[in-house]
């Protein structure tokens, strides 16, 4: 029997035009999103081509002139000679540090067209860097991206809707509903397998679109876990459409008019993708607002101001923490204790700016839990965890780049300290090696599906006692 | 001649209150407007003390500056902060996504920092609630709730035959229809809306009522499209089923899939240049302030002008001479840079106003943002009123120290008289009149669209079948 | 067989069908005759198990339809006064379809011969129902009564809009059904043809049987006359 309907589904999807509608919108909705998610990579392989381009000029430039100027064929002043540590370390030093998409970056946009994916590393204060950012106009950051995780967690539904919102209700217009349940198949089991067949049909395209995917990333699908991760991505689509397809049975059980069942899932679906998202965003704010940033930089004003009265407070502060240092410190060499200055300066900023990064995490913490309210917050965030687009994956490179950052402080400070003012180690100073550790994180994402596939299931609970009091006639 | 406008809006009135549903979606509407009004206004009360009171804590640091060189301080800085406008409480705009502050030094043009949304996370982002987004996003929904059945639903029942028989102009059944819906829906936003507002003014007297009427003009020609567009499809629809099916597919298209392909294609259309690369770019074109090369050139000019051979005899501090020029040299790249960064995002402004010949929704977003001040444009202004500020700052400051000739480096310390001499920073919102031509494009295809929508109404109904 | 037994239903406060019994043998053309509102298609529902009863049992072949509605389908058909099929297919699908629904599978020129024996012209087995006639549509669902081969069988005004030789038709199919055994209930308003088709018919006033007559006993005008005396 379930052969037959499916095979009566499929050709009246086919003969009222719905099925060759829906594939095309879906081509093209789908299509677009990928192609925009795959632009936005292609260009950020494009900024990184030209980061390490840049980077490796610098070197060169530096190596250069270091070798005329040794060779006495130049003169240049103190603070600009790569042949000296300091010299090299102020004004030629050039370091990237670079975060690699993602395998799966193509399928989502998500937080990181907001946040810096290639940053600057010299010994300036890198709390410069939490601010750094790439150029997007901001009315596109304002609106979203149109890649793949706003066609699945917004169009994607809408798709479900048009092809579920008449099953039963609309054969119940037209008069068919008494011939069919004149026949020995109880109205559950038909709405199932109607529903059922909807199912596998949204699910064949989606894969489909996998397997186009995988074409796509055909180059990285090998990289450990990616295809696992492509499948997972798959496992919390597919979670999310069987929460609309029983959202629409769990509809159509009351029995009302196709209009009326219309009416009712837009509205779910605007409770689902914008109200409670909008809810929770605004009591989030309300209840655990962001530490101001306002107010961040009147206090590093006031370190700086501090700073500028007296820096040789800064110097003692530092030896205490380094005492085999200070006879070198003493007989001097003015270029350190600047440098131990503003590395002071540095860390001092850096603790006001790690209260705030703790504060943010708290909030960040609580949202976490909220997003149990609403199945599109739940795939979005398993979106950006699969995609490494996400805030935690943003906090691991930033907390990368603090390590490198201190990293190459000590290397050359160490040097300047030691009077070595003679810089060769042009190709041994520390460079940044980006660790993508977003990918040993798939337990969210499996909570993602549990989580989704059990509301799904509660409505289908919900939905079954009622089903088997359809309203065939009107009472 | 308007009595049977006035019946058909006394009828329909009596159907919307005995409909518990459209009640709940009435009430639910006014409940969210309500709450993002109340949210917004808050969030701008807090937002505007907050930088009031920094810009304070910043001028009093620099007036209460220690003995410094003049150049000294020029590195040491200021911080300014981008004021608030009233009507950001409506219209918060893009403000979320720009910096909040630039930090005023010696030698460049730095860029904000601070973007709140980069500080927020990814559910703040999903979906704003601001008295303007619900506005623009569920007031068509609510026209649509309560329009939809307006004559299709008179056909399905069969009482719009009946309605036509007795020979009613359906021009009279249109105005008191699109009546009925106007006065709901004025009922539910009109209330939420005037208490923002109210709060809004009540915290800064400097609204401009030109802009705040500006605004509830354009609103009122976007939801009045909707109106049109509403009554016209249930006009012409087969069924209210269909009008329905019709009215969601456009209200989607128009608040979700448009304004996003139309970001989308405007970025593919007109790149930006990346951070990295632009910033290289300007960095590769800067000279340097202290430059040995400079500081020869400078030396060499002053002995010939004053006829001296060295810097001792000079009457003239040079190092001063020297910096004001290294700024200056430095102007036109700046305003080169920032310039070609500004108008790719401009361009591509213009290609999203185009854009909203697709979907109404692309024209208010731009015009409301405009009007309050939230805007990339405003933005903008901002921008180049800071830089303007610190080129005032590096010549009061330098010009002090060409005044005092000194051997050493350093050793000439200002003192407050000088800080106070450097006025306090102030910004002024920009002309209408400059922003008009900017958002032309937008403003006239709004217009087109709402009269489109009301020869699309008032034909179906001149040629109603029953 | 069809059996009814203190069937009551209930909408709200009103009494649809009042301790209604009722029993259709196999082989017997039971007409039930009434008013509007009388409960005539109430019994049918009840029996199709489309609303629940408040009290009583409906049997098909003695099986009760509430606790089985499934099962007792199987051995039931059902012309509805509209017969309403699918419009996007054509007449031979939707029959296959709801003959596959019952659980036949059945060959293409079977289910022609259903079509033919339901009296469809021939052509129109492979057109669209949308451009259908009322009464096309009508045989479709006859067709469909057809090939359930079902030992009961339930219309609901099955000849109301129906021309006068294609009801004459329908009255001979009738006939032949109940020849094979099969136990016919149908609600009409038309005594003639009930008279004419029937061996019982049942007259139902708010939802009570108040009287039942063998056609075979009486005359059109003797029914007629007995209806308009229930019916004071």
């Amino acid at each position: 029997m379930p052969r037959m309907i499916f095979k009566y589904e499929m050709r009246q999807l086919i003969a009222d035009r719905m099925f060759p509608t829906i594939t095309l919108m879906v081509i093209i909705v789908f299509g677009f999103g990928l192609w925009n998610g795959q632009r936005w990579v292609d260009y950020q392989y494009q900024v990184i081509a030209s980061a390490e381009q840049e980077q490796a000029s610098a070197l060169a430039r530096a190596k250069a002139q270091a070798e005329r100027v040794r060779a006495g064929m130049e003169e240049v002043s103190d603070w600009q000679n790569p042949a000296t540590t300091y010299g090299f370390m102020e004004y030629h030093l050039v370091s990237f540090a670079i975060k690699l998409p993602a395998p799966l970056a193509p399928l989502a946009v998500g937080q990181s067209d907001l946040y810096p994916f290639v940053l600057k590393i010299n010994t300036e204060p890198q709390s410069k860097l939490v601010s750094a950012h790439e150029n997007v106009n901001v009315r596109k950051l304002l609106l979203g991206p149109f890649d793949l995780a706003f066609v699945s967690i917004y169009l994607l539904p809408l798709l479900i809707f048009a092809l579920c919102y008449d099953v039963v209700a609309g054969e119940k217009e037209q008069g068919i509903l008494v011939l069919l349940a004149a026949q020995p198949v109880s109205l559950p089991q038909l709405l199932y397998l109607k529903i059922g067949f909807r199912l596998i049909l949204i699910i064949g395209i989606l894969t489909l679109l996998l397997i186009l995917i995988s074409g796509l990333i055909s180059d990285r699908l090998f990289e450990p876990q990616a295809a696992v991760q492509l499948l997972v991505w798959l496992g919390v689509v597919v979670a999310y459409s069987l929460f609309w397809f029983l959202l629409c049975v769990f509809i159509i059980s009351w029995g009302w008019k196709s209009a009326t069942n219309a009416l009712a899932l837009a509205g779910c679906w605007l409770l689902v993708v914008v109200l409670v998202p909008a809810g929770v965003s605004t009591w989030i704010t309300a209840a655990y607002p962001l530490p101001s940033r306002v107010e961040f930089i009147k206090t590093m004003r006031d370190n700086q101001e501090n700073a500028w009265k007296d820096p040789s407070q800064f110097i003692e502060k530092f030896l205490i923490d380094h005492p085999q240092l200070r006879p070198q410190v003493k007989d001097n060499g003015s270029w350190a204790s600047w440098s131990i200055m503003n590395r002071e300066i540095n860390r001092q900023i850096q603790v006001v700016e790690t209260e705030f990064a703790m504060q943010l995490q708290r909030q960040q913490h609580f949202v976490e839990w909220l997003k149990f309210l609403s199945p599109a917050l739940l795939v979005h965030s398993a979106f950006l965890d699969l995609t490494g687009t996400g805030i935690a994956s943003q906090r691991e490179f930033l907390s990368q780049v603090d390590l490198y950052h201190a990293e190459l402080e000590d290397y050359f400070i160490t040097k300047l300290i030691r009077k070595e003012i003679d810089f060769t180690g042009y190709d041994e100073f520390p460079r940044f090696h980006y660790k993508n550790i977003s990918s040993e994180k798939l337990q969210a994402s499996f909570v993602t599906c549990a989580a989704l596939a059990g509301q799904a299931f509660v409505l289908a609970v919900l939905g079954l006692p009622r089903l088997r009091r359809y309203p065939i006639v009107e009472e | 001649m308007t009595r049977p406008i006035w019946l058909v809006l006394v009828k329909e009135i009596r159907q919307m209150r005995r409909d518990a549903r459209l009640l709940a979606a009435g009430f639910l509407g006014f409940l969210l407007v309500a709450v993002a009004s109340f949210v917004g206004v808050q969030h701008h009360q807090i937002v505007t003390q907050q930088k009031r009171e920094a810009a304070q804590t910043e001028r009093s640091r620099w007036l209460n500056l220690s003995d410094l060189g003049p150049h000294g301080a020029a590195h040491f800085g200021i911080y300014v902060f981008k004021p608030e406008t009233p009507l950001m409480a409506f219209d918060p705009g893009v403000d979320q996504f720009l910096g909040v502050s630039v930090w005023l030094e010696a030698h460049k043009q730095n860029k904000f920092i601070y973007r709140p949304m980069q500080d927020a996370g990814a559910v703040q982002r999903f979906f704003n609630m601001t008295p303007a987004a619900i506005i623009q996003l569920l007031g068509p929904l609510i026209i649509i709730l309560l329009g939809f059945n307006a004559f299709a639903g008179e056909r399905d029942q069969g009482t719009l035959r009946q309605l036509l028989s007795i020979g009613v102009d359906g021009r009279f059944l249109l105005l008191g229809k699109a009546a009925a819906v106007t006065g709901v829906l004025f009922l539910v936003l009109v209330p939420a809306v005037a208490m923002a507002i109210a709060a809004g003014i009540g915290l800064s007297a400097d609204v401009s009522w030109l802009r705040l009427t500006l605004l509830v003009f354009v609103y009122c020609l976007y939801l009045g499209t909707f109106v049109g567009l509403t009554l016209a499809v249930t006009a012409r629809a087969g069924s209210a089923r269909s009008a329905l099916a019709f009215l969601l597919a456009f209200w989607v298209v128009n608040g979700f899939l448009v304004p996003r392909s139309v970001a989308e294609i405007a970025d593919w259309a007109i790149p930006l240049p990346s951070a990295t690369a632009w910033q290289a770019g300007m960095e590769a074109e800067i000279r340097d302030g202290h430059a040995t090369a400079l500081e020869l050139q400078v030396k060499r000019e002053l002995f010939a002008q004053y006829g001296v051979d060295n810097v001792d005899a000079l009457p003239v501090n040079w190092r001063g001479i020297m910096l004001q020029r290294g700024e200056e040299q430095n102007y036109p790249v700046f305003d080169a840079h920032f310039g070609k960064l500004f108008d790719g995002v401009r361009r591509q402004d213009i290609v999203y106003q185009w854009g909203g010949l697709l979907a109404p929704a692309v024209t208010i977003q731009s015009l409301s943002m405009g009007l309050a001040g939230s805007d990339f444009e405003h933005h903008k202004g901002f921008v180049r009123a800071a830089e303007e500020h610190r080129r005032v700052i590096q010549k009061t400051l330098n010009e002090e120290l060409t005044l005092h000739p000194e051997k050493e480096w350093g050793e000439y310390s200002a003192g407050p008289e000088l800080w106070a001499r450097v006025p306090e920073f102030q910004y002024a919102l920009p002309d209408l009149r400059d922003l008009m031509w900017h958002y032309a494009p937008a403003a006239l295809i709004l217009l087109a669209w709402c009269a489109l929508a009301w020869v699309l109404a008032l034909r179906s109904a001149t040629t109603l079948r029953p | 067989m069809l059996e009814a037994s203190k069937l009551t239903k209930r909408y709200n406060a009103v009494i649809a069908l009042d301790a209604l019994d009722l029993l259709v043998e196999p082989g017997q053309i039971y007409c039930l005759l009434g008013p509007n509102g009388a409960g005539k298609t109430t019994t049918i529902n009840l029996f199709l198990g489309f609303i629940r009863p408040d009290g009583g049992t409906a049997r098909v072949n003695g099986q009760d339809v509430a606790s089985h509605s499934v099962e007792t389908k199987k051995d039931l058909a059902y012309i509805p006064e509209q017969v309403n099929l699918y419009r996007s297919l054509t007449g031979l699908e939707n029959l296959e379809f709801f003959t596959g629904l019952a659980g036949h599978d059945y060959p293409r020129d079977k289910l022609l011969e259903f079509l033919l024996a339901a009296g469809l012209p021939g052509g129109a087995a492979d057109q669209r129902v949308g451009a259908y006639s009322k009464g096309m549509r009508q045989k479709v669902g006859i067709a469909i009564a057809l090939a359930k081969n079902a030992k009961a069988l339930l219309l609901d005004e099955p000849t109301s809009g129906l021309d006068p030789l294609a009801s004459y038709e329908f009255s001979q199919l009738l006939r032949q059904l109940a020849k094979e055994k099969v136990a016919i209930l149908m609600t009409t308003h038309d005594l003639f043809r009930a008279k004419e088709v029937g061996s019982v018919i049942g007259i139902m006033r708010r939802g009570t049987l108040v009287t039942t007559m063998s056609t075979e006993q009486f005359s059109h005008t003797d029914m007629e006359k007995i209806y308009l005396e229930y019916m004071k």
